[in-house]
């Protein structure tokens, strides 16, 4: 255990029990905190400064910031799958236990090799990697494993799953309210006397912004901090307002569609395991208001990014809310009268406040009378022009400027120091309302940005929206909550606005970004501290001809680091204007993106991992395919049985000895996972007509037909057989993977086209079971399983249909055939599916009736020359192409892809056609995919004919038997074309012939064997 | 949704469970997931079948878009202009579907049993909108989703329809090849606050 060495801790603390001790380690040393601390705030406490390497130089970082600002001090946390990069110690919540590492360092912290860069800086100017790494283009390739190896900051849990749960869920609010502080809270609670569905989402653990950090503000006569509590209690009584902490509204979407990151478990020690980690929260708000405050500027000045230099109001916070000073000696640096009262409470609290340096030549008296009684030096119309220290500021130079503040006018101080709090004013928090695509202007008098209009229904309140002063901020809360309770349609009762006393703070700052270099020169000026981006950078870029906002950003990638920007646009901003000798709003500025701060990728991903990756559709048999050892495939969303091996027996034995058993005896398969479309209506026929490129007016009740269906291009897009039931009702069937889309189309055509047809589409897809029975003893296993249905051939002929029982389960048989073979398609309600399938396996036993899969279909199918869609045809491929002209109807006047079909070109004999391949060697299966050519010993490129997009071994032919789409393929019958091989085997010899291999005429269709 | 909007006072009920999430309240029932055999008849019409409904259905369509009526088991819901779905005992579904069938004979209707091509579940609890909510972008807020209501949706990955029954009382209807989806979703949606499963499809 650690000793409590917390040097830096004084009493009090908003946030903190002091009594309450925590252990964590950083860096493998062991440390003590205190309960309700933050990483960064217990760092603090034990004088931790040095937290990290900065991105590019590798400069030593310490904490700059208290909150989601921070720009230096990122950690890595956790340890094996639970690692995660890149977070921000001031906003890691302490706990028992925690482990955090620093990084971008090696070997360790104090001593990084990679420091050498800043030696090398001079190398390393803006734009680099472009000006470096573009010639020769070729090299990019060598040239980005060194880039990407040197880069990057935290190390993610690679060789690990991630062994959290991750959580989403959808929400809607008539008002989200962003930000739990004075305003945020006020808006709330007016809009939640409202009648409203309010929630309030606050990033950090507890709600109260700024104002748990001071002490001398009262609200309705009582300290700030008791009118918080008072106000989380009654929001909190009210059941139609919800408040989460640790909750970041960090994307803004169109129609105010926002996402929040919720961060369930990552403040506990002990992790209940049924609680996700993190919660996603997608969320549809009728109004939002932003209440999300203002983050403060630092300055730029030579050693600005030293461990001990800090935003003057961090050190506030973590005084105020920690009880930890940020130094025992400090300088003050600032341009406004705010930083000032912060100056005092750290002299009170202990920190000795060597200077206030002000940059404007006088403050006001009553600011002036206080310091001297507290005994601060005040240097006014002054400025640090360096800061120097080996891992952290040990010493600073001040020099007298110009009334401007842009030249030194004499001789510098050097002042000794451990800590300088830095304030160059304040910028509203204006990211969401900017990615909500609101406009900003640009305030003279406070100097920054704040919302000018906006976009969504969206409004600004309190310092977001750049009124700094509490009590206007309490009073825009009030009437934002009540005109946005308004627009949603409730009766507002307003409330009245609390009265704050609290020190008067003139929130105007000098217009100073950067102070002039001092002696230190070389030292760097930095702008943007996450991505090492100096003032010396954005100069060069405007001298190199960079003079576009967007253009500079990307060339010094300023603000394009994991925060955006947060402290360093204005600066940069203003450097700029300050080289093109523009103003400020003439610059403009870039878009803040989403998101506000990032996200864990896990939380994006939710539970959409596993098993609930995507839906797997099983048919009511698939627990006896599973009993009878078979292998499944994927097909679309569905699982389907793809071939039975028995024991010992690989899957090309298995299927050889499915495709004979089924030629010679009989086969089942399991087709239930065919699309199936119940359509009815009095224009039934006359909609298959259109949909169709065959004739369907003539079709018989009680007869089947096959059709094909082209999309209006003419292309080839579905194919499958349509019964009669009635004479305004059939029964369609669709490919398995394309049954959803051939729904949509034809409902689109019914609906938009064609609305004057009577015509119901109703899925039945999962209604009915279906076992394909198919083989010479089909017929007789049938009989034996019972079936009231005379199966005699007139009787029950080739492409009908008859309603019956088998079994005794009720039945609709189809006598089609994919097989080529005696073939039922037995439909049953699928509760019967399992008991059909087990009934006709059993009654088949005698018979050597064999189960099959879809490898075992596909070549019974290839055998008679049967196309599949999607494997002979990917979209491009006509039912010519196929050589299906007989299905294209001559004289229906109209059909989808009539029209198409008509083109001439559609008539080319050079179009890629489908033909039948037979191999010299009949051991030889050519790959699915390989392309064939007339003359192997042309040079290459060679001229390719087409490729192969079916290929199997027939058994039943001894042969190997293959498709293929050829350029003018139906010409070249009887032809030698050659298949080159990839590995360097010679070609594959093979003859042109016709697609049907076996049983050309058909005579087996009738069980004739 | 517009009914549900300009009443006011339903606004003031339960925004979220007061513990989100809900360390403590982790228990068996939180979650009540039952598949229950229905019989299902898709209904299609194109003219007035009010009376023939109420006589041979027990209650006539809902006039409302997105609503169901109710007459003992039987509900009809509203799934477009000319649409419905029909659910009954599953073992009238058959004599119903016939029945129905011989009465609309003045109109173009269509009329499908799909007793086996849906799946029904009962989710009672607490949490089942929280739950759902996981899964379903529409508002089912206590204050818009209401009784009586119901909606063709997505849950996540599955297209569902949803149907309030009671406030912590839904049917969820999906296709039966996708129960297996859903009963693994709704049950992981489901782990932060503890359920039972009463019945299984397969």
């Amino acid at each position: 255990m650690a000793k409590n060495k917390q040097v830096m801790r004084v009493k009090g603390g908003s946030a903190v029990q002091q009594d309450k001790l925590v252990q964590f380690t950083f860096d493998g040393k062991s440390y003590m905190g205190c309960a309700g601390d933050t990483l960064a705030s217990a760092l603090l406490a034990n004088n931790v400064h040095l937290v990290g390497r900065s991105f590019k130089y590798h400069r030593p970082r310490g904490i700059m910031a208290a909150g989601a600002e921070e720009a230096n001090a990122l950690v890595q946390l956790g340890t094996d799958g639970r690692v995660e990069p890149n977070l921000r110690a001031t906003q890691v919540e302490l706990y028992d236990g925690l482990v955090a590492k620093s990084q971008n360092r090696f070997p360790s912290l104090k001593f990084d090799v990679g420091q050498v860069n800043s030696l090398l800086s001079r190398f390393f100017p803006a734009g680099f990697y472009y000006k470096t790494f573009m010639w020769p283009a070729s090299f990019w390739m060598t040239y980005e494993k060194f880039i990407r190896n040197a880069a990057g900051l935290g190390k993610v849990g690679r060789d690990h799953n991630d062994p959290d749960r991750y959580e989403k869920r959808h929400a809607h609010f008539d008002i989200v309210i962003a930000g739990g502080g004075a305003s945020g809270l006020m808006a709330a609670w007016q809009a939640g006397m409202s009648g409203c569905r309010v929630l309030l989402a606050e990033a950090g653990p507890r709600c109260g912004g700024w104002l748990n950090s001071v002490d001398d503000v009262e609200i309705d006569s009582q300290p700030a901090q008791d009118w918080i509590k008072k106000t989380l209690v009654r929001l909190q009584a009210m059941e139609n307002v919800s408040v989460l902490t640790r909750t970041t509204l960090f994307g803004y979407g169109d129609h105010n569609y926002l996402t929040l990151a919720q961060t369930v478990t990552d403040h506990l020690k002990d992790k209940p395991a049924h609680l996700p980690r993190m919660r996603m929260w997608k969320v549809r708000a009728q109004q939002v208001i932003l209440a999300t405050g203002a983050i403060e500027r630092p300055l730029v000045f030579s050693g600005n990014d030293l461990p001990g230099v800090m935003l003057a109001s961090a050190a506030q916070t973590y005084l105020g809310e920690f009880g930890v000073l940020p130094g025992k000696r400090g300088i003050v640096m600032t341009n406004n009268d705010a930083t000032w009262h912060i100056a005092f409470a750290l002299q009170e609290a202990g920190c000795l406040v060597k200077a206030i340096v002000d940059t404007r030549p006088s403050a006001s008296p009553a600011l002036k009378r206080q310091a001297e009684s507290l005994g601060i030096e005040v240097l006014s119309s002054h400025g640090i022009t360096a800061a120097h220290g080996h891992l952290k500021v040990a010493r600073v130079e001040v020099s007298p400027l110009t009334a401007d503040g842009t030249d030194i006018t004499g001789d510098a101080l050097h002042i000794d120091c451990d800590c300088i709090l830095m304030s160059g004013g304040l910028s509203p928090v204006v990211h969401l309302h900017s990615q909500a695509r609101g406009k900003l202007t640009w305030d003279e008098k406070t100097l920054c940005f704040r919302p000018s209009s906006a976009h969504e229904a969206e409004q600004s309140a309190g310092a977001c929206n750049g009124t700094f002063d509490l009590q206007r901020g309490l009073k825009e809360a009030i009437t934002a909550a009540g005109k946005a309770a308004k627009a949603v349609g409730m009766a507002v009762q307003t409330v009245d606005v609390p009265v704050v006393d609290a020190p008067r703070i003139n929130r105007a700052p000098m217009a100073v970004w950067s102070l002039p270099n001092g002696q230190g020169e070389g030292e760097k000026a930095f702008v943007d501290f996450q991505n090492d981006v100096t003032a010396s950078d954005i100069k060069l870029a405007v001298r190199e001809g960079y003079h576009s906002v967007e253009h500079v950003k990307r060339y010094t990638t300023t603000g394009m680091a994991t925060d955006q920007g947060k402290t360093s646009n204005i600066n940069a901003l203003a450097i700029l204007a300050d080289q093109l000798g523009d103003a400020i709003p003439e610059v403009g500025t870039t878009t803040f993106r989403m998101p506000y701060t990032p996200t864990s990728i896990g939380m994006i991903a939710g539970r959409s991992i596993g098993s609930l990756f995507d839906p797997v559709r099983t048919t009511q048999m698939e627990s006896l395919h599973r009993q009878a050892g078979a292998k499944f495939e994927h097909v679309g969303q569905w699982m389907r049985a793809w071939y039975y091996p028995k024991e010992g027996e690989d899957m090309e034995q298995a299927v050889s000895r499915e495709v004979l058993a089924t030629r010679q005896a009989a086969g089942l398969l399991d087709a239930s996972t065919l699309g199936k479309i119940d359509i009815k209506g009095p224009d039934a026929a006359e909609f298959l007509n259109r949909i169709y490129t065959n004739g369907w007016l003539k079709l018989k009740v009680g007869r089947c037909r096959y059709g094909l269906m082209c999309k209006d291009d003419g292309m080839v897009m579905d194919d499958g057989v349509t019964t009669r039931l009635a004479e305004d009702h059939f029964h369609m069937t669709t490919t398995t993977g394309g049954a959803a889309g051939v729904l949509d189309w034809l409902e689109e055509w019914l609906q938009t086209e064609w609305p004057e047809l009577r015509v119901y589409l109703t899925s039945v897809t999962e209604q009915w079971a279906v076992a394909t029975l198919s083989g010479p003893a089909a017929k007789d296993i049938l009989t034996a399983a019972g079936v009231d249905i005379d199966l005699a051939n007139d009787a029950f002929p080739f492409m009908s249909m008859k309603k019956g029982h088998v079994s005794g389960l009720p039945a609709r048989l189809f006598r089609i055939s994919f097989t080529g073979e005696l073939s039922y398609e037995i439909n049953v309600p699928a509760r019967y599916g399992a008991a059909l399938w087990s009934t006709l396996m059993k009654a088949g036993a005698p018979f050597g009736l064999t189960p099959y899969g879809t490898e075992a279909m596909h070549v019974l199918r290839a055998e008679k020359g049967f196309i599949i869609v999607g494997q002979e045809t990917d979209g491009s491929v006509t039912p010519l192409d196929l050589g299906m002209d007989w299905i294209v109807s001559k004289t229906k006047t109209d059909f989808i892809g009539k029209r198409a079909l008509e083109r001439v070109s559609m008539a080319d004999p050079q179009r890629k056609q489908l033909v039948g391949l037979l191999t010299d060697d009949p051991n030889k299966v050519i790959p699915e995919g390989a392309h064939a050519v007339l003359d192997p010993d042309q040079p290459t490129p060679m001229a390719m004919l087409g490729h192969v997009t079916s290929s199997y071994f027939s058994p039943n032919l001894g042969h190997s038997i293959a498709m293929g789409l050829l350029k003018g393929g139906h010409e070249l019958m009887g032809q030698t074309v050659y298949i080159p091989m990839l590995d360097g085997h010679p070609p594959i010899k093979a003859r042109i012939t016709d697609t049907s291999f076996y049983d050309a005429k058909g005579d087996r269709l009738n069980g004739a064997s | 949704m517009a009914q549900a909007k300009s009443d006011a006072q339903q606004r003031q009920s339960a925004t979220l469970p007061r513990q989100m999430p809900n360390p403590e309240g982790r228990q068996e029932d939180c979650l009540q997931i039952n598949y229950h055999p229905q019989g299902l008849i898709n209904l299609r019409n194109s003219g007035d079948v009010s009376k023939i409904m109420s006589r041979h259905f027990g209650t006539a369509l809902p006039q409302e878009a997105n609503r169901f009526s109710v007459s003992g088991d039987r509900r009809a819901l509203w799934l477009g202009p000319d649409e419905s779905l029909l659910m009954c005992a599953d073992q009238d579904a058959a004599e119903l579907h016939r029945t129905l069938g011989t009465q609309l004979t003045d109109q173009h209707f269509q009329l499908t049993l799909l007793s086996d091509a849906l799946a029904v579940y009962e989710l009672n609890g607490p949490y089942v909108r929280e739950i759902l909510a996981k899964g379903c972008a529409l508002d089912l807020h206590v204050s818009v989703f209401r009784p009586g209501q119901c909606a063709q949706s997505s849950l996540d990955r599955a297209s569902v329809t949803l149907m309030c029954e009671a406030r912590n009382s839904f049917r969820l209807i999906c296709r039966t090849s996708f129960a297996d989806y859903v009963e693994t979703w709704l049950k992981d949606a489901a782990i932060e606050y503890g359920y039972s499963v009463r019945n299984r499809l397969k």
